[in-house]
């Protein structure tokens, strides 16, 4: 795991030191004067050579200095600190309420696979994932915020401050990535069930006279969910990027409004830090979802 | 040589869709949506043609997807990105697949290998796809194309989600009586890998190839509405919708329009490959085929009341679900074991 960060930590430093156009000339703008150029790559310390450069870098992150911020004129990470919090506020919502939305409907879709409701949710759970995000955010914000105007445009506000508008302001990108997440954990719970189904043990239950919801919930499920539980973990980085893209629609001050300020404005340590931070949760999610394997699973418990 | 007449042709065509309509709808709407990328901008007008006294015109005669903020034809413009759009997600499949398989192969077959590999696979795959994305294109925007650029960029994506199904697939393999047979007559391995292995991978790989499409289709669309993609004027569904975001509360049909060319052909895209993977996997299709006996069942129920049905036989009924394949990662698509 700590190899993985080394490595996309590394090639992302690299990555960002190959463009072309140095910080200073986006501070200074492109009519500076060669020298006070150099002045300023000197002074910021762009002028030594890259292995120095990455040296000292990694030396500073191990430490947990992530550099300074140009842009932001203070520490990139104090910087992603004040941002992190409504970029991972949503994506974790957006997680459990599609566990909670999509558990029942997978239960329903394997238990009564004839029933009208199972039959259209599959078809709409393939129709929605082929859905770009970002055009249904666009789409929705066009029905529900410009036509009818049930929710606001952009925007966010702190649910500390006022819950009821956050959720009102935050209604629209959850909607959008549950529009994604709930189909994708359906179509995987679903196939895991109906897959369980074929062993002897649901046999038993039925035979033993367990109701049916019996057999669902507690015979079913406890096996059933570990597939999906990997493609939680696994998709919580494509969530990430979701919840980053639609921070730039309804303008939400989180780590995707600095990551694309990041980029404008050429701020290396910024888009550096942004890009290791979320890559570091991506990867703490997807260990926290290893761990809770071994706790849910037994056979995975005695093999360790 | 046996000829195909038309009636034999027309009959298995039949049966195809019999066994699979879904498969054959999503090709055929495939087929279709190359043939009008490839014909279509032969017959249209140009896509960058401008009549700035007619923009943003609401769908008519004229136009029949309307026009956008400088007088260009909607439908045009996206017939024209449909060539790029798709020209460019099966650029990046074909390279995705191609460097997947290889990886997948070689960590597959030479256990000391998977080390370095894997762990390598692990760290593209660790990053968030559109971050991947971001950083990869930001960092080529001007050293290369930016058709370049994205492909990389997305190649570097989706290789490993390739090598990953492609490794699983390998090592099953590898374990088989024909592979051992094969080593201990003394076969080089890269023929035991090109001659025995490769083929029978390849049915699991033209599935994941389907999705990696679908998914490229998705995030190319993504890094073209971010202004990473493709440059205007040249158009693509991703950058369309961004062109039209400015305008879109006035001119919505600019936007829907590419939207619904991107849905579509992923869509169909995903469907044909959830086709191919049940005719691949046993274990799908094992499930496949209890549903469809269960709707068969329901419906000789129905029409023929009171009257016991006979069950049908069930191949493939009492195929054992395998618990160990749950605990490789990835979404069950690509949990394509031992057939």
């Amino acid at each position: 795991m700590v190899i993985t960060v080394f490595i996309v930590a590394s090639a992302m430093f690299f990555l960002l030191h190959a463009i072309p156009g140095s910080p200073a000339i986006a501070i200074l703008g492109t009519n500076a004067p060669l020298e006070s150029i150099e002045q300023l790559n000197r002074q910021l310390g762009f002028d030594r050579p890259v292995w120095d450069q990455y040296g000292s870098w990694l030396w500073n992150t191990l430490h947990g200095d992530l550099g300074f911020s140009l842009s932001q004129s203070r520490g990139v990470g104090s910087a992603i600190a004040d941002f992190m919090v409504p970029t991972l506020l949503i994506a974790a919502l957006a997680m459990v309420l599609s566990v909670l939305l999509a558990v029942p409907l997978a239960v329903h879709t394997v238990s009564h696979p004839n029933s009208l409701l199972s039959r259209s949710l599959l078809f709409l759970s393939s129709a929605l994932l082929a859905v770009p995000g970002f055009w249904l955010a666009l789409v929705l914000v066009l029905v529900f915020a410009v036509r009818i105007n049930a929710f606001p445009v952009s925007g966010y506000v702190n649910p500390t401050e006022d819950f009821g508008s956050f959720v009102h302001h935050v209604f629209l990108p959850l909607v959008v990535l549950l529009a994604y997440q709930v189909p994708l954990l359906v179509l995987t719970l679903r196939e895991s069930l109906a897959g369980e189904l074929l062993n002897a043990y649901a046999r038993t239950a039925r035979a033993k006279g367990a109701a049916e919801r019996e057999v669902m919930y507690r015979h079913l499920l406890p096996n059933g969910f570990l597939p999906t539980l990997t493609v939680l973990g696994s998709n919580f980085g494509h969530m990430l990027g979701g919840v980053i893209i639609l921070e730039t629609i309804f303008s939400i001050p989180g780590l995707g409004y600095l990551l694309s300020s990041a980029i404008g404005s050429r701020d290396y340590n910024l888009v550096l830090g942004v890009t290791v931070f979320a890559v570091v949760i991506t990867i703490l999610v997807n260990l926290s979802v290893d761990l809770l394997y071994a706790v849910l699973d037994p056979r995975v418990r005695s093999s360790r | 040589m046996t000829r195909i007449g038309a009636r034999p042709l027309l009959r298995k065509l039949a049966g195809w869709w019999r066994t699979s309509p879904g498969l054959c709808l999503s090709t055929g709407l495939i087929v279709l949506l190359i043939l009008l990328s490839v014909v279509g901008p032969l017959l249209l007008q140009p896509p960058n043609l401008q009549h700035l006294s007619d923009k943003l015109q609401a769908p008519s005669g004229a136009h029949w997807l309307g026009t956008d903020d400088y007088g260009r034809d909607v439908l045009s413009r996206v017939v024209s990105a449909g060539r790029v759009s798709l020209g460019l997600g099966a650029a990046v499949t074909v390279s995705a697949v191609l460097l997947g398989s290889v990886i997948g192969l070689v960590a597959g077959f030479y256990v000391r290998s998977a080390g370095i590999l894997m762990r390598i696979v692990d760290a593209l795959q660790a990053f968030p796809v559109i971050i991947l994305a971001i950083a990869l294109a930001v960092g080529l925007n001007s050293k290369v194309p930016d058709a370049v650029g994205i492909l990389i960029a997305l190649t570097a994506v989706y290789t490993p989600l390739v090598a990953r199904v492609v490794r699983s697939r390998t090592i099953v393999l590898a374990r088989t009586g024909y592979v051992t047979a094969a080593k201990a007559s003394g076969v080089r391995g890269v023929q035991i890998l090109l001659r025995h292995v490769a083929p029978n991978a390849f049915p699991a790989i033209v599935v994941q190839a389907t999705f990696v499409y679908a998914s490229a289709l998705l995030s190319d669309a993504a890094l073209g509405f971010l202004g990473l993609g493709v440059a205007p004027p040249t158009p693509t569904w991703g950058n369309m919708v961004a062109d039209a975001k400015s305008s879109f509360e006035i001119a919505p049909w600019h936007m829907i329009s590419p939207g619904v060319a991107i849905v579509i052909s992923v869509a169909a895209l995903s469907l044909a490959g959830d086709g191919l993977r049940v005719l691949v996997d046993p274990r799908s299709r094992a499930v496949a085929e209890l549903q469809r006996i269960g709707r068969r069942r329901r419906r000789r129920g129905r029409s023929v009341e009171g009257v016991s049905v006979s069950e049908p036989s069930t191949p493939g009924h009492e195929q054992p679900a395998e618990p160990a394949a749950h605990t490789e990662h990835g979404p069950p698509s690509s949990l394509l074991k031992d057939s």
